[in-house]
């Protein structure tokens, strides 16, 4: 463990002092760092739009705990208050304004209600207050918990300010007034910077600070695991251990937690010490056999945790959303981060880089070239593909579960402000599983926010529906919904291109290619929405087309970008057609592209080498990397 | 309402038979067992493509034991599972050559039009599990070798029939169907859909049209347009070649219906809109639509109302410049300066500029 983690652990994991600034006589408070955030949580999933992250009322119907933190006046006397917030419903021109907050100062609730107007984001007048000179407390209280939402607060004793709203003079606003450097605090420089802490990510990192490699890994979310994280909850699902690099996975194996799959290998070889101690879990905690949606514990992201903390070069960034690249002709030098609690920027210098943010974001900062959406059929010449290239991806889930209580559970009437649902348009179900996914028609990263909103308005107005409307209501009677993610779990946005694009018919026909790394097991498998006739709405609901395959070896020059010089990738963003992703998006299989893709950085640091010569002139030394697996998973 | 069909309509009435024209085959399909099927289209009274149709004969298997599953199979236009007819003393059977019942029936056709079942991510092998422990996968049950969550989703005693004939109704087939369709969409077939009502329907051929039907069917798609709102809107407008934003009736149309759209499909038209010269009709109406809390949006639409003004119709910038002060919008420090820079241009807005100033100069 070095130094340098030590003090950004230290740095980004305190729920710290809150970020104001005076600056004559606007203060501007970031509603996400404050001291006490009680039951609001973080949301950064559009910082790529906002430039900020912001804080939600995420109480699935029930008022979250008010949050709290202090600031200070220099002189007594009349202040102004703004509040960055939205109606969150309105863009569907909806009633109802179900993220309605309030704030209080020194215990005084102020007049306005928040959260009650505009579909966009803006800054809410909230009128005149009277401050003494000193510290005062200010709280945010949520009336609904519905997803109110506020990003930042402004206060003024210049009655006449109205603080900006475009993107850029925003920025500025908020770098001055939250007293940020004009510099980004340099974070150290490092072999191989991975940006995103999936599976994908998680992996790339481990296995590059094992064999040597000084790695950084830069993760937007206080949690480890993306997808497969307690934040989205998905199964792990692929299988390891293939020929011919049977020890590949070996990493996978050590952090991912035990779940169906392990479950099904150890069936499959029952006497083994491995499959004994996977049984023994599973018989201590059946529960681990729910793959989606099921209980925090099951998707470990404590263990996900442990593992990176104890490996020696590795430092880990929490909370740090990736949010530019700077280059030097066609390699990326840096990257730059900022906290989503503090706002606080840190550079990152490295000689190689991992993409593993699923979105393929980093890719995009460094120009580097990618495909969204599905290409045509005369493009790539797949069965599936289109005739036409379209934008159609598959799309984002908001999964949610609920448990049965031993009385009756009560939850809001969501009329007229969610999505209304009929006994005919209704599901009747207890669990939304994978197949609760929308936005597939929408840009997964620019539109994240409203995607996850739509996917909101459907559970909340279905739940209301089957509870308290619905024919069969008596059935939901005591259930509580216990789980809905505010985080959208994502399956596909970027793809960013290397020196191979995988194609489907290379993986149907078996097209062996001389860099072949990691095997990919998983059925391709497309999902497509599912229109129903009665339902006007946008779909919410997706079918999943699977196609056969026999396991098969991906190219090693999928890894790596084919205009960005030091640009590896891993994940759902590697170099595959639509179609073609399909197979390799599943995370088993993503954290085995993550094994090969350290193994690799570890080969250009011997070699003093650049992702492409690994294929080219080095290819012998990944593939005893690969014979050798990473894992150690102590079975 | 498919349970209908049973009410002593099990076997098969070949409807296509009375049609106007005899079955084509669209194309041929082999299955996940290898069985080559002839798809056929089926028509309408009027001859119009109405639907796809196969005979089925696959086998089923269970080890090594084996036996047929025969029956007619029904896709709609756009590729969906609609229903299957029983051939005439061909029952589907069980284990055991149990014949299945009427309630098997109804439970087989719900399987079919399911179109996301508990096994769908199941292999064959996966359906029965050899484990009736604790070790069982979440999927098994206790006391059954037929997994639970499966259970639910199958006819009992007949979960390899289920299996096989869903994934023939709502295979790779789905796609080639959709294909085919696209093919065949002609202006008498473009016309029989957009006067279905059958939302499905409407979205498979405003996806998939050309411009040139999207420009001769364009009074019925905007009046459907109107009719479904929402979504159905948006996609009416992201999927409308640009060249017809310029026309008179589009400019018309959305003159009316702007305000009611929801955000994204506005965002969607304005967008669209950029490309293409705007009349005075929609401009006023865009104005109409500047509102404090949409920052982005008014940004959008103050520029496009600059760009599509000019000394011959300046009412429509002395409007914008009066909701910009009546609503108290605050613009960016580069649009704050384009506005004002407009008084260079035009002698006439001089008063309205000055006013705008006096306002912002205060707030700054
Ligand atoms: C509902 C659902 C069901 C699925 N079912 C399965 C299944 O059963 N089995 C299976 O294996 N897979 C399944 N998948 C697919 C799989 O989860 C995804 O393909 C997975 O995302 C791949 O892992 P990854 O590491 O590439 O990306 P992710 O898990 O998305 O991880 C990327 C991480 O990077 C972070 N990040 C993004 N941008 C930045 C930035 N700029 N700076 C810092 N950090 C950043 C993200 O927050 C995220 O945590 C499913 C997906 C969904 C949504």
């Amino acid at each position: 463990m070095n130094i340098v983690r030590n003090i950004f652990i230290a740095v980004f994991s305190i729920i710290s002092s809150i970020a104001f600034c005076m600056a004559r006589d606007i203060i501007f408070i970031e509603a996400e760092s404050f001291s006490d955030r009680g039951g609001w949580v973080i949301d950064q999933q559009s910082m790529d739009v906002m430039g900020s992250a912001y804080m939600l009322a995420h109480g699935m119907g029930a008022p979250v705990a008010d949050a709290h933190t202090t600031f200070e006046v220099s002189t007594k006397g009349k202040y102004r208050i703004w509040v960055r917030t939205r109606d969150w419903v309105a863009p569907w021109k909806v009633e109802g304004s179900p993220g309605k907050f309030q704030l209080l100062i020194n215990g005084q609730q102020i007049e306005t209600t928040f959260g009650t107007e505009g579909a966009e984001w803006h800054w809410q007048d909230g009128g005149n207050i009277r401050l003494k000179s000193g510290i005062s407390k200010i709280s945010m209280h949520d009336l609904s918990g519905f997803e109110g939402r506020c990003d930042a607060i402004v206060i003024t004793n210049d009655l006449k300010f109205y603080p900006p709203n475009q993107p850029e003079e925003l920025a500025n606003f908020r770098h001055k007034y939250l007293g940020l450097t004009d510099k980004p605090i340099d974070a150290g420089k490092y072999d191989l910077v991975v940006v995103g802490g999936g599976m994908a990510g998680i992996c790339t990192a481990v296995s590059a600070a094992r064999l040597g490699c000084k790695v950084a890994l830069i993760q937007n979310r206080p949690v480890l695991g993306g997808n497969n994280s307690s934040e989205i909850r998905v199964g792990l699902s692929g299988l390891i251990y293939q020929k011919p690099y049977t020890k590949l996975g070996s990493l996978v194996d050590e952090i991912g937690p035990v779940g169906h799959w392990k479950l099904w290998e150890a069936q499959q070889d029952s006497n083994s010490v491995r499959s004994q101690k996977i049984f023994e879990v599973i018989k201590n905690n059946p529960e681990k056999k729910e793959h989606n949606a099921g209980p925090a514990d099951n998707y470990n992201d404590a263990k996900k945790l442990r593992i990176v903390l104890t490996e020696e070069n590795l430092s880990l960034f929490l909370n740090t959303h990736v949010m530019n690249a700077e280059k030097a002709g066609d390699r990326i030098v840096s990257v730059t981060g900022k906290s989503i609690i503090t706002g606080k920027e840190y550079k990152f210098r490295g000689a190689l880089f991992a993409d593993c943010t699923g979105d393929g974001n980093l890719g995009f900062l460094a120009n580097a070239d990618f495909r969204v959406g599905r290409e045509s059929k005369s493009q790539t010449g797949e069965d599936r593909a289109p005739a036409q290239a379209d934008r159609l991806v598959m799309g984002t889930s908001v999964q949610w579960n609920s448990v049965e209580e031993d009385t009756f559970s009560p939850f809001p009437d969501t009329n007229p402000w969610a999505v209304q649902f009929n006994e005919n348009t209704s599901h009747k179900v207890n669990k939304g599983d994978w197949d609760w996914e929308t936005g597939a028609n929408r840009d997964q990263v620019v539109e994240i926010e409203t995607i996850r909103d739509y996917a909101l308005r459907v559970v909340y107005g279905n739940w209301d529906f089957i509870k308290n409307k619905s024919v069969e209501k008596e059935k939901f009677a005591n259930r509580k919904l216990t789980w809905v993610a505010y985080i959208g779990g994502k399956r596909e946005s970027r793809r960013l291109l290397g020196d191979v694009i995988l194609k489907e018919q290379d993986i149907i026909q078996g097209i062996k290619f001389p860099d072949g790394t990691f095997t990919t097991t998983w059925d391709v498998d497309l999902h497509f929405p599912i229109r129903s006739n009665n339902f006007t709405g946008e779909p919410f609901r997706s079918r999943a087309d699977m196609r056969k395959i026999e396991p098969y070896q991906v190219p090693y020059r999928c890894l790596y970008s084919r205009n960005v010089d030091n640009l590896f990738m891993a994940g759902r963003d590697i170099s595959v057609t639509h179609v073609a992703l399909g197979t390799v998006r599943v995370q088993r299989t993503t954290g085995m592209m993550g094994e090969v893709v350290g193994m690799a950085a570890s080969v250009c640091k011997e070699q003093n080498a650049l992702p492409r010569d690994v294929y080219s002139k080095y290819f012998t030394e990944l593939q005893k990397l690969m014979e050798k697996g990473i894992g150690n998973p102590g079975w | 309402m498919f349970y209908t069909i049973f009410h002593g309509l099990l076997f098969l009435s070949f409807s296509y038979v009375e049609a106007s024209k005899n079955p084509v085959i669209a194309f041929q399909y082999l299955t996940d067992d290898s069985v080559g099927l002839d798809i056929y289209e089926y028509y309408d009274a009027a001859g119009l493509l109405d639907g796809y149709t196969a005979h089925v004969n696959t086998p089923v298997c269970e080890d090594s034991l084996c036996y047929k599953a025969e029956l007619e199979f029904y896709w709609n236009i756009t590729g969906n599972f609609a229903e299957f007819k029983l051939m005439p003393d061909r029952p589907l059977t069980k284990l055991d050559h149990v014949p299945f019942s009427k309630s098997d029936y109804g439970k087989l056709m719900d399987i079919l039009l399911n179109q996301t079942p508990s096994f769908v991510y199941l292999k064959r092998n996966e359906l029965v599990s050899k484990n009736t422990d604790e070790n069982a996968l979440e999927i098994d049950g206790i006391s059954s070798a037929t997994v639970t969550q499966v259970k639910e989703d199958m006819v009992e005693g007949a979960i390899y029939t289920c299996y096989t004939l869903w994934h023939i109704a709502n295979g790779e087939i789905i796609f080639n169907i959709k294909e085919h369709t696209i093919k065949k969409l002609d202006k008498p077939l473009i016309h029989k859909l957009l006067g279905s009502k059958n939302l499905e329907e409407l979205f498979f051929v405003i996806e998939n049209i050309d411009s040139g039907y999207f420009s001769i069917f364009l009074p019925e798609i905007l009046s459907l347009a109107e009719e479904y709102g929402g979504y159905f809107i948006k996609s009416v407008i992201e999927n409308m070649p640009v060249s017809l934003m310029k026309d008179d009736i589009v400019q018309n149309f959305f003159s009316t219906n702007f305000n009611q759209l929801e955000h994204q499909a506005q965002n969607s038209l304005l967008e669209k809109l950029e490309e293409v010269r705007l009349k005075k009709s929609i401009l006023v109406v865009l104005i109409d639509g500047i509102l404090p809390g949409n920052s982005l949006q008014n940004e959008q639409i103050i520029r496009m109302v600059i760009k599509n003004t000019n000394s011959e119709n300046i009412e429509v910038l002395i409007k914008m410049f009066e909701v910009l002060r009546n609503r108290q919008i605050v613009v960016s420090e580069d649009l704050y300066k384009e506005l004002i820079s407009l008084e260079d241009r035009y002698e006439s807005l001089k008063k309205e500029v000055r006013r705008f100033r006096n306002i912002h100069d205060k707030r700054h």
